[in-house]
């Protein structure tokens, strides 16, 4: 089991690799895009790149998707956590339950929507591109297939090892501490006189410290 | 089937099941009661996601990584200090100016509260303001980060109310001076009242030099505004052309310029951004077949009778609009507030007459300040961790920035040409 665990953790780091490298084809594709609108013009350079804009959606769909389900196995999503927080916590406990499981049945409902859909795009090509669409409506149901996977496996991985689930970490404010404390890392010269070393334990306290409830 | 949407929704909210997944479950139900064929979800998601404009989201946030990682947002709170920092209260009015800074280049708020706050909340409290009052301070600075442009939820509020996001970029920037400003006041009077932050002697020709010193340092990271703002106001690029320029521009000034972005931090800040993105992008997405059953019962036609029959004076109706934005800010997330009720209000302000942009900027503003209204509020939790206080703690200096923030919204909804001045200017 722990190594099935480890395999799909191994699989969303891959995964995260991708939607970054689909953003930085992004940025290269529109900033090209940018460049042919202003500056090759002006230098009379008459190239024409119909075909960037849309590349760069269909590219930003799959990202989406993946990035959608990758999203999932950190148990990390915007919810709604007033009511799980407000009622004691082995209710909470029954409560968060439910929600992945009808996350879930959801999840199953859009990969069988997804394949219906993609049935749809095999007949039908991108206007500039003209590829078939199905290459890019099979993001939905690839998209829905590996949330099911992330959230079975986070399930699970709760269960093995005794996790509690309401231990849901916010990855958003995850984030901004994890920047706060490079930025004090990498601050070469003080541009304001403050106790940086006291700033950065109080980061790091912060994130080790245990959740405290919302509504504290 | 309308009552099956509204049931279902806020039951799985509720619930704590993840937003996207609510109403895309919730549109499925009522898709299913009114027997509509299903396939119809998969086809408005794509719609919706199809979408170039979308794509000024993940360039926003990206390009709001890359100053954070590139050093560019510590220059611009050492600019805020040099400007600011010397006279009674001043420290804390630095910090409204850096996260004004600071929002011309990003478009989150929690990432504004954590930069600005985790450098001067320690400052402040150096310097004698309490620390409560000084984490407070950056919490409600913060939210600027979402009123001044770029932002992000403007981004989502123009595709679903479809506005101009670049009008609505424009139309932002006066009414966060006005917040900016008065929180400015609000803490230089609190400073004199209190009699904290003592002033510090500063010869003229010091504060020439040191302020001349951060200027020159921020020099790069103060152009970016010029190049984004500029860039829409004058009708060069779209918003989207120009949240690109603005990576591209982070790109070079934090790896070539300021070298503080090293090739190794390039990866994994565009994998971070992207799924930051996706997290947004699956509510927008869902959202939109969730919009289209609400389009389809013709929900918004039917409160606004409801509300015209109520009262047909669009000033009580925008008093309405503030109070509901207010109770549903304190418990659901700003995008989330936007998709949800966006698409349902802004219909109902067209037929009032209301500037499609000034209602636009009234609900930025509404779900900002959502951002400090607990139990969810993402800045408060955010200065918090910073500070180590409990957010009760917390309590009376917010309750304070409250009131002011309240008085700027009604200013703000009541003079509407703080929000369409400069884009009739545009025109």
């Amino acid at each position: 089991m722990r190594q099935l665990i480890n395999i799909v953790d191994r699989a969303n780091k891959g995964l995260e690799v991708l939607v970054g490298l689909a953003l930085a084809s992004m940025t290269a594709i529109i900033f090209f895009q940018v460049l042919v609108r202003f500056v090759f013009t002006k230098l009379n350079l008459q190239i024409s790149a119909p075909w960037t804009e849309e590349l760069s959606r269909y590219l930003m769909i799959w990202a989406v998707f993946i990035g959608g389900a990758i999203v999932v196995r950190r148990a990390d999503a915007l919810a709604v956590e007033a009511l799980v927080q407000a009622v004691p916590a082995s209710f909470g406990r029954v409560i968060k339950y439910c929600a992945h499981l009808l996350a879930l049945v959801f999840y199953g409902c859009i990969f069988l929507l997804g394949l219906e859909w993609a049935e749809f795009g095999r007949s039908e090509m991108a206007p500039v591109l003209t590829v078939p669409m199905v290459y890019v409506y099979a993001s939905m149901s690839i998209g829905a297939a590996l949330t099911i996977v992330n959230a079975i496996t986070l399930l699970v991985e709760t269960y093995i090892d005794k996790k509690d689930i309401l231990e849901v970490i916010d990855f958003e404010m995850e984030e901004a501490l994890a920047d706060v404390e490079h930025a004090l890392h990498d601050r070469k010269e003080e541009v304001i006189d403050f106790e940086r070393d006291q700033a950065l334990a109080q980061a790091k306290r912060a994130l080790a410290g245990n959740k405290e409830g919302l509504t504290q | 089937m309308i009552t099956a949407l509204f049931i279902a929704v806020v039951v799985l909210l509720f619930l704590s099941v993840p937003v996207a997944v609510c109403m895309g479950f919730a549109a499925l139900i009522a898709l299913y009661v009114k027997g509509v064929p299903l396939v119809n979800l998969a086809q408005s998601v794509y719609e919706a996601l199809d979408s170039f404009s979308l794509m000024a989201v993940p360039f926003f946030i990206l390009a709001g990584n890359l100053m954070q990682t590139g050093g560019i947002s510590r220059r611009l709170i050492g600019l805020a200090n040099a400007l600011v920092g010397w006279f009674r209260g001043g420290l804390g009015s630095a910090s409204v100016l850096a996260s004004m800074f600071f929002a011309t280049i990003s478009g989150s708020s929690s990432a504004t509260t954590a930069a600005v706050g985790s450098t001067l909340i320690p400052a402040m409290v150096k310097k004698g303001y309490p620390k409560n009052f000084a984490a407070a301070t950056c919490a409600a600075a913060g939210e600027l980060g979402v009123i001044i442009p770029p932002s992000i939820p403007m981004v989502i509020y123009g595709l679903v109310a479809n506005v101009s996001i670049g009008s609505l970029f424009i139309a932002g920037f006066i009414p966060g001076l006005l917040i900016g400003l008065s929180l400015i006041v609000t803490i230089i009077v609190v400073a004199r009242v209190e009699g904290f932050d003592v002033t510090q002697a500063l010869s003229l020709r010091e504060w020439r030099t040191q302020l001349w010193k951060a200027f020159i340092d921020a020099f790069y990271a103060l152009l970016m505004p010029f190049i984004i703002l500029g860039g829409i106001y004058a009708g060069w690029f779209t918003p989207t052309e120009a949240s690109v320029i603005a990576v591209v521009y982070g790109l070079v000034v934090g790896m070539f310029v300021y070298r503080e972005l090293k090739w190794k931090d390039l990866l994994p800040i565009f994998s971070k951004s992207m799924v930051a993105t996706s997290l947004i992008m699956l509510i927008v997405g869902y959202a939109a077949i969730f919009g289209y059953v609400l389009a389809v019962e013709q929900v918004p036609q039917n409160l606004g009778r409801a509300i015209s029959e109520f009262s047909s004076n669009p000033l009580v109706f925008m008093l309405l609009v503030n109070i509901m934005l207010f109770i549903v800010g304190t418990l659901l997330e700003a995008i989330v507030t936007i998709i949800l009720i966006a698409p349902i209000l802004a219909p109902v302000a067209a037929a009032f007459g209301i500037d499609p942009g000034h209602f636009g900027i009234i609900m930025i503003v509404n779900v900002a300040i959502g951002m400090l209204t607990p139990p969810v509020a993402v800045n408060l939790v955010v200065a918090c961790k910073v500070a180590n206080l409990r957010m009760s703690e917390l309590t009376r200096p917010v309750c304070l920035y409250l009131a002011v923030l309240t008085f700027d919204v009604l200013i703000i909804t009541y003079v509407p040409a703080i929000s369409t001045w400069l884009p009739s200017l545009m025109k």
